[in-house]
């Protein structure tokens, strides 16, 4: 049970600086996603966290203790690689009770925490095979057993799910979901799919480019995304995003007029914003549907590009009249539509978040 | 192994390049197994056969036979005459194109014959004693014990060294890791024959000269093996070492546990290559080393070769002896030379 805590972090390699000021906290027992595009730097960030590359400015600790100048072993971190890293010279159990031995830890007792972690992720039956002899999914399960193995204060994963096939890594994620309740010790997952995140932590941690773009739980980030960015990279597919313009505010309702989806109005208000600026527009496809608009309601039309029928959901891809970004609505159940033909859609305007065009960063609804 | 053998490029044809593979492969083998096979052939040879023109494949030596009234034994010879009948002979002497001989069933009565009409018989002989003199005469046990100190230890404090050097070179950053590296491949464009002179005089200094730790410790440090260990570490992903690191293994105890298993296939080329170096050894040895307890193998040889009189028959049976440890180090570690070649490529 460890908190961690990251003050003003930064890496540099040479003059070029890649982790720009990083300020997170970790509760006790949490189980915290990082996740971004590739290059935003979230694996480095984790082996910061780790210990395997040094942190060129700020602070790092663990439970008020500073680790910055610690190795992965006297931080008593685990890690669980992209690429698993199981030694492929050492049977299953040597693998297991490498770390261990290194402690020099009792013979005994090294046998009984292999013995147990291994029937805890029932990978008892090939103890004695070399990681080579087994299937990716065994693999990774041998990966984290040896990170489990040595009760460590902090679990790190780094992508550990990107090498497994798609029904194996649904299972997995409820198993390590599974397994950080029972364990509860503080995990820290990076990972650059976003479904993972939002089902697996508790706290999300979005990067990008060295930089926090917002942290917060699962649903506040698909909710109040704090800016565009996270916006369109949290929640799949992505956000639909309309340039627009403000044309009144007042204390309870704010009216927005764009190109695209033609005149609404909020009915909410939104503080410091005025009339005549330019904003950006965000409506997730699930919150649009085809028809026509209600009087009030924004709404619009688009030519269908794709149709995109999963049997229990669809998702029309379709373009508004001058707009270079696809529409995607979300229809549920099976639907079919011509390539082509012209389709309305319209929108609650209650759902629509906006976003400053200058800066990106969200135009928070004023507390009611 | 039959199919292995018998197969060719498109089924049940031979190809243009199933020709050229086979008379390339089969090319080599004579090239490299001819001599040899004469060597091991030779070594069984009387010293008179191997100084004898034509040379004879198979190992023969005069026959010889005692006859009453000679006191040495005489050389059988079939004397064929003019009107071309045929009769064995004994060789009593032989002057200019004149010969004595005496007929073996009358051993008192000797004549005369033209050489020309003599040939002499032999019968198949392996001359053991080429192999059990030398071993008598010299003192071949303590050149082999030296040689096999000198071969052992030096290959594995080579093996030691070496795969230590690599192991920093390929696995940790640091400024001047490329310049150094740069430098150990530099020297290995020197020939020992450049830097003999100064090498010698380093190891008089050390006091290790006519010594094999002299021998020896000159040689432990090869770039064909640190640059055969890094190419090979190279190949060891970094996140094995960083897992390792996590686990809270001590650096050396990576490079034990972790690194040197893995580089086993590269380990064991470089000892058969260091075994093949040192067995082989002649220049420095010879340079080093001057008094004849100390002798290796090698030079061991070098002494049964006079300014005037070479013993070719105790040289060969003594070159086939030295050969003979090494072939087995190749036979028992040639599996990991093509390991490590096909597992380089191969994730």
């Amino acid at each position: 049970m460890t908190a961690i805590s990251m003050k003003d972090l930064r890496k540099s390699y040479r003059s070029l600086e890649v982790i720009h000021g990083i300020d997170i906290d970790v509760d006790s027992g949490e189980f915290v996603a990082l996740v971004g595009p590739s290059g935003c730097g979230k694996s480095t960030l984790l082996r910061m966290i780790s210990g395997l590359e040094p942190i060129s400015a700020g602070q790092m600790s663990f439970d008020d203790q500073r680790v910055n100048d610690l190795s992965p072993a006297e931080r008593q971190i685990a890690m669980v690689f992209q690429s698993y890293a199981l030694y492929p010279h050492m049977s299953v159990r040597k693998n297991l009770s490498f770390g261990l031995e290194n402690l020099r830890m009792d013979r005994a007792e090294i046998n009984r925490r292999v013995e147990a972690v291994a029937r805890m992720l029932a990978i008892d039956g090939y103890l004695d095979r070399r990681p080579k002899a087994l299937s990716g999914g065994q693999r990774q399960r041998v990966a984290i057993g040896r990170a489990i193995v040595r009760q460590p204060r902090v679990f790190l994963f780094d992508e550990p799910l990107s090498n497994l096939d798609a029904k194996l890594r649904v299972q997995t994620r409820s198993e390590i979901t599974k397994l950080h309740k029972q364990l509860k010790t503080t995990m820290i997952y990076v990972t650059h799919d976003q479904v993972e995140a939002m089902t697996m932590a508790q706290k999300i941690v979005v990067l990008n480019k060295g930089k926090v773009e917002q942290i917060g739980r699962p649903l506040d980030l698909f909710e109040r995304p704090a800016n565009l960015f996270v916006a369109g990279f949290i929640g799949s597919p992505r956000m639909n995003i309309y340039p627009g313009k403000i044309i009144s505010a007042d204390g309870s309702s704010v009216t927005v007029e764009s190109v695209h989806l033609g005149r609404f109005t909020l009915p909410h208000a939104i503080a410091g914003i005025e009339a005549e600026e330019d904003i950006v527009i965000g409506l997730r496809p699930s919150h649009l549907r085809l028809g026509a608009a209600d009087q009030g309601a924004g709404g619009g039309t688009m030519t269908v590009e794709q149709v995109e029928s999963m049997g229990h959901e669809t998702f029309v891809y379709g373009r508004t009249s001058q707009s270079e970004d696809l529409t995607i609505v979300h229809v549920p159940g099976h639907f079919e539509a011509e390539i082509g033909t012209s389709l309305a859609f319209t929108f609650d305007p209650a759902f629509a978040h906006l976003f400053s065009a200058a800066s990106g960063v969200s135009l928070k609804e004023a507390r009611r | 192994m039959i199919a292995f053998l018998t197969r060719t490029r498109q089924k049940g044809r031979m190809d243009l390049t199933d020709w050229l593979a086979w008379g390339w492969a089969i090319l080599g083998t004579l090239v490299v197994a001819i001599p040899v096979a004469w060597a091991v052939i030779s070594s069984l040879k009387t010293e008179a056969e191997i100084n004898s023109f034509p040379p004879a494949l198979v190992p023969r030596a005069a026959q010889t036979i005692t006859v009453e009234g000679q006191a040495k034994p005489l050389s059988v010879w079939v004397r064929k005459a003019a009107d071309g009948t045929e009769q064995t002979v004994a060789l009593v002497r032989r002057i200019g194109l004149s010969a004595t001989v005496l007929n073996p069933a009358k051993p008192q009565e000797t004549f005369p014959v033209p050489v020309s009409e003599l040939s002499q018989l032999k019968a198949f002989h392996l001359q053991w004693s080429n192999y059990t003199e030398p071993l008598k005469q010299f003192n071949f046990l303590r050149y082999l014990w030296n040689t096999v100190f000198v071969t052992v230890v030096a290959t594995a404090l080579t093996l030691f060294l070496n795969s230590l050097t690599a192991f920093a070179l390929s696995k940790y950053r640091f400024a001047g890791r490329n310049a150094v590296f740069a430098l150990i491949l530099s020297t290995m464009m020197i020939p020992l024959s450049v830097i003999m002179v100064p090498a010698f005089m380093v190891i008089v200094g050390l006091n290790l000269a006519d010594n094999l730790w002299g021998v020896i410790l000159s040689t432990v440090s090869t770039p064909t093996g640190v640059f055969l260990l890094r190419q090979y570490m190279l190949t060891i992903p970094d996140d094995l070492i960083e897992a390792a690191r996590v686990d809270a293994a001590s650096e050396f105890r990576i490079y034990w546990r972790i690194v040197l298993p893995l580089c086993a296939p590269a380990l064991a080329v470089l000892a058969i290559f260091s075994v093949i170096w040192r067995w082989n050894d002649f220049l420095w040895p010879l340079i080093v080393l001057s008094s004849p307890d100390n002798y290796t193998l090698q030079i061991g040889l070098n002494a049964l070769q006079g300014q005037f009189n070479v013993q070719w028959h105790y040289i060969l049976a003594m070159t086939v002896v030295t050969l003979l440890p090494v072939t087995v180090v190749f036979l028992f570690l040639q599996k990991y030379i093509t390991e490590g070649v096909a597992s380089s490529g191969v994730k």
